[in-house]
């Protein structure tokens, strides 16, 4: 397998990154977007504390709740790619699946499954989209000119 | 709730024939206990029948304010759904009355009158067809308890609020379960079905009720849905009548011809993302007879990573001198699967001057073959009997297994020499020039090349000097040519004078003193170099920044550009 | 034969190199009775007929190999030495990449390495929310084990019970040491980028402030114990990464 990508820690200790990432990402966001809905939703006056509480009650779980998805979904990622020893979209849609059920899974079969098609579904969009963008930006080679003078000696022992 | 209810309060006579229950005078019958056809098993002990008990059922509206209070309020006949029987004809009237009051006094003298919360089962059994809902057993038991009594306003006639929560106000469907006479329904509920009985107060298991909203919705669903798969029929259909009129194996059936016309569209993920991944050879001065393709990560670097350092990229020992050692013979092509953010700063550091690697293709230029990520060199736009791949992957080679070379990926030990030992077998391919090298890649597959190589190497100079000691007798040392061939191996530095040097080893001298040349050069104008390619890198970025166009292309590099690294 | 005529004139391209070339390149099954102590070529000599003397680089031909008659004696042949200026050695060159490089805030290296203050914030966030789930679970599960289900109370009632305080718990211990850390690793890495380097005092003196952010809403003295116990944690944990 080739360690291409040099931005994630190999599989065991991005988990501890991808959970960490998106609690961060859900409690930051949550804070921003309950403390307005918060600041809104008070009496004049009170905005601020209003926004507070909001806050402190509500950006937490949505910290959680994303740490959580985003946690399990890395487990499950590392999980698989170790399994099939392959790098490549399937993976992240399988992780997406087996999340996305895992998560419902008390909800009964029924909905852990409906639960996981909608989280795998979601999952291959972002891949699809990933290697659309890959494909689109991609620049083939221009053709070389040759150069007025040619920049080095140009040993050509071959003939 | 409220809504229908007000809806209902609004029109009642437009219901008239539909078997809702109604506080609407006009349409409230008087039912008449029809007599013990209950079915056997239903046991009601409080029978929601109230013949004339006027009891309302709890959802209800109260009845209609009276003109003068003084009068006592007409007699309030709720439609109450009766313990399911056999004989459903009574249903289609609407809500029957319940059961034989006989049954029902029997059952409601067991219990209190005072409408105490004991559940009794019974009633509702939401017969079928539009039971209304029922009062709530106690009341009913009290209120039936009462029946002959009629006070006119009974308080205890009132009905509880212990109702069941499921309780449908209409239900139109055909109620599947028998049993409605089944106890302890929690309260009323009149929902469909017996399950209700069965579960207790939650009714977990009773058909929903489906407001009409509802089973609209529904409908279109199902409609959309059955559009959507005879449209996905139309569509392989059609799909598959479009003929390209190909010529080489023209799929035939119907399927087959859709199978191959979608392929064509995955085929823009599957093939590479241009047709043509190199450009055109240059003019010969400038371009070598050959191509060498080359693999990144396992053949010219190692990532790896640790605690300590984290990720770290450690390059191959001797991949400098063979990268710019063979470029004299080759052109490299730097071919790798990692995508192009992850592997272009790579061979940026391997070839800072962009002199030994002239072309770089990524993971854009490869080919998914059969779920399989290939390198497929027919789109090379070269020569392909001047193209030798080198490896370590050998489905990588999938397509064109006869131009590759495959050795052993490199685990970033040090002190290999794997790649250095695959230089004299690639320099002699340069060096002789064959005009098509897969036989005799061929005649190496499957075997240790530069071990191999090294042997017909050591094969042919025995040979020259073989010819050489017949032409040459040896004058000195006494001993015949097979100690001066021995002597030569004992003693390395003994070499008998006047020995020649093959071909090989003449144009690799030559070679090599091309490379010190050529390095000498490199270093002398390092500065230069870095320069310019400093410039280059900001007149590009600024180029980005400045035109709109910049991102949507990402910057493409001029040809000019390229050229000036040259 | 047709080495000679390479031999004694340079000449570009030689009829004589495809028959050179064919027995290179054909003899790929090598059956002969050449003793590995034939050298593969490369013989350094001081002068030659036609005066193309290579320079004195080229070294000697491999070591002497055993007299024996194993063709495939491998460790005879060492194609290497063939090229010495290819500078083999023991050591590891490593590229350096600027997307691997780590921080360079002085003594701010952790247990894990980490590329700057992204890398700190996820990875202290991720194991401190980690470990308040564990904890909090733990916590959780006893407590639904102890709770009264009344008299036949199934697995299923008891599962459901365990498993509604787990998460309970949980989430909470979870959560609130969560946003922690987030303010701690904040807190952290500005005072690092501030003052350029990374010590204790750094830990503690953000710890105090994250401690006193949780608890401010909840009057003066809770933020000042708030403030002290983190602060204490924050020293503990500096203490630790040394260790290990």
């Amino acid at each position: 397998m080739s360690h291409g990508d040099h931005s994630r820690d190999p599989c065991p200790y991005v988990i501890l990154n991808d959970f960490g990432g998106a609690f961060a990402m859900g409690a930051i966001g949550g804070g921003i977007w309950h403390g307005i809905k918060g600041a809104r939703n008070s009496p004049r006056g009170e905005r601020f504390v209003g926004s507070l509480s909001a806050i402190k009650a509500r950006a937490p779980v949505l910290g959680g709740n994303f740490g959580v998805w985003g946690g399990l979904f890395s487990s499950f990622d590392c999980a698989v790619k170790g399994y099939r020893q392959k790098e490549d979209p399937w993976n992240a849609i399988i992780s997406g699946f087996l999340t996305g059920g895992s998560l419902a899974l008390r909800a009964g079969p029924r909905s852990a499954l409906g639960s996981a098609v909608g989280c795998g579904i979601l999952l291959g969009v972002f891949e699809g989209v990933g290697v659309l963008m890959n494909r689109m930006f991609a620049q083939p080679i221009p053709p070389m000119q040759i150069p007025e003078q040619a920049a080095a000696p140009a040993p050509a022992v071959a003939h | 709730m409220l809504r229908t209810a007000a809806f209902r309060l609004v029109a009642p006579a437009l219901r008239a024939p539909r078997p809702f229950s109604t506080t609407s005078p006009a349409l409230i019958k008087i039912r008449h206990p029809s007599g013990p056809s209950t079915s056997p098993s239903s046991t009601p002990p409080a029978s929601s029948s109230s013949d004339s008990a006027p009891s309302p059922s709890p959802s209800e509206r109260p009845p209609p304010v009276p003109e003068s209070i003084g009068t006592p309020p007409p007699p309030f006949e709720p439609e109450v759904s009766q313990p399911f029987t056999a004989s459903r004809q009574t249903t289609s009237s609407g809500p029957v009355s319940s059961a034989s009051t006989s049954t029902s006094t029997s059952a409601s003298s067991q219990q209190p009158s005072d409408g105490s919360s004991v559940p009794t089962g019974s009633e509702s059994q939401s017969s079928g067809a539009g039971a209304p809902l029922e009062p709530p057993s106690p009341a009913s038991a009290g209120t039936s308890a009462e029946a002959a009594s009629s006070a006119p306003f009974d308080r205890s006639k009132l009905p509880s609020l212990d109702i069941d929560p499921e309780a449908a106000i209409a239900e139109p469907e055909p109620i599947k379960e028998g049993e409605s006479g089944e106890k302890d329904g929690a309260g009323a509920g009149a929902g469909a079905g017996a399950g209700a009985g069965r579960k207790g107060r939650t009714g977990a298991g009773r058909k929903e009720y489906v407001s009409s909203i509802e089973r609209q919705r529904r409908m279109w669903a199902r409609l959309g849905l059955g559009a959507l798969a005879v449209g996905g029929l139309g569509a392989v259909w059609y799909v598959g009548q479009k003929d390209d009129g190909q010529a080489e194996g023209a799929p035939t059936s119907p399927w087959a011809r859709f199978q191959h016309n979608m392929s064509e569209v995955f085929d823009y993920f599957n093939k590479p993302a241009f047709k043509v991944l190199l450009p055109d050879p240059l003019p010969p001065p400038h371009q070598r007879p050959y191509t060498l393709v080359v693999d990144l990560d396992g053949l010219l670097v190692h990532s790896s990573w640790d605690r300590q350092y984290g990720w770290r990229t450690a390059k191959r020992p001797g991949v400098d001198y063979f990268l710019a050692y063979l470029s004299q013979f080759y052109e490299i092509v730097l071919f790798t699967s990692q995508p192009l953010y992850t592997a272009a700063p790579v061979a940026e550091k391997l070839d800072p001057f962009g002199a030994y690697l002239p072309y770089k293709l990524f993971r854009e230029s490869t080919r998914y073959h059969q779920g399989k990520v290939v390198k497929d060199l027919s789109y090379l736009n070269r020569d392909l009997s001047k193209v030798v791949m080198l490896d370590t992957n050998a489905e990588h080679s999938a397509l064109q297994p006869e131009n590759a070379i495959i050795i052993k990926p490199w685990e970033g030990q040090s002190g290999d020499k794997g790649l250095v030992d695959m230089i004299p077998f690639l320099e002699s391919i340069g060096i002789y020039s064959p005009a098509d090298i897969r036989p005799i890649l061929k005649n190496y597959q499957g075997k240790d090349i530069p071990i191999e190589y090294a042997k017909a190497e050591a094969e042919m100079k025995r040979n020259v000097q073989e010819e050489w000691e017949r032409q040459h007798p040896a004058t000195s040392a006494g001993a015949g040519w097979l100690s001066g061939m021995f002597g030569s191996v004992a003693a390395p530095g003994s070499q008998r004078p006047n020995q020649p040097l093959t071909y090989l080893e003449q144009k690799r001298a030559l070679a090599q003193r091309a490379y010190q040349e050529e390095q000498k050069y490199w270093r002398d104008n390092a500065e230069e170099f870095k320069k310019m390619i400093e410039e280059d890198k900001q007149r590009q970025i600024a180029e980005m920044k400045g035109s709109i166009l910049g991102f949507v292309t990402g910057g493409a590099k001029k040809p000019e550009d390229e050229a000036e690294k040259k | 034969m047709s080495f000679f005529s390479g031999l004694f004139s340079d000449r570009q391209q030689s009829p004589a190199e495809p028959s050179a070339a064919g027995e290179l390149f054909n003899s790929a099954n090598f059956r002969s009775t050449a003793t590995p102590s034939a050298s593969p070529a490369a013989g350094p000599s001081t002068q030659s007929s036609n005066g193309t003397v290579p320079d004195a680089n080229l070294n000697a031909p491999p070591t002497a190999p055993a007299p024996s008659a194993l063709d495939t004696f491998s460790a005879a042949y060492d194609p290497s030495k063939l090229h010495p200026l290819a500078g083999l050695g023991d050591n590891l060159d490593f590229l350096q990449l600027e997307e691997d490089k780590l921080t360079d805030v002085h003594g701010a290296q952790s247990v894990l390495p980490s590329r700057g203050w992204t890398d700190d914030l996820c990875v202290g966030t991720g194991t401190t929310y980690l470990s308040g789930l564990a904890v909090g679970g733990m916590w959780g599960f006893r407590e639904g084990l102890a709770r009264p289900l009344g008299n036949n109370a199934s697995f299923k009632l008891r599962l459901n019970s365990v498993l509604n305080g787990c998460t309970r718990r949980g989430s909470f211990l979870g959560n609130s040491l969560g946003v922690l850390a987030i303010f701690y690793n904040i807190a952290n890495s500005s005072m690092d980028a501030f003052r350029g380097k990374h010590d204790a005092l750094n830990s503690m003196a953000a710890g105090a402030i994250s401690g006193a952010l949780y608890k401010s809403t909840a009057g003066l003295r809770p933020a000042m114990v708030g403030a002290g116990l983190m602060t204490a944690a924050a020293g503990g944990w500096s203490y630790f990464k040394t260790a290990v």
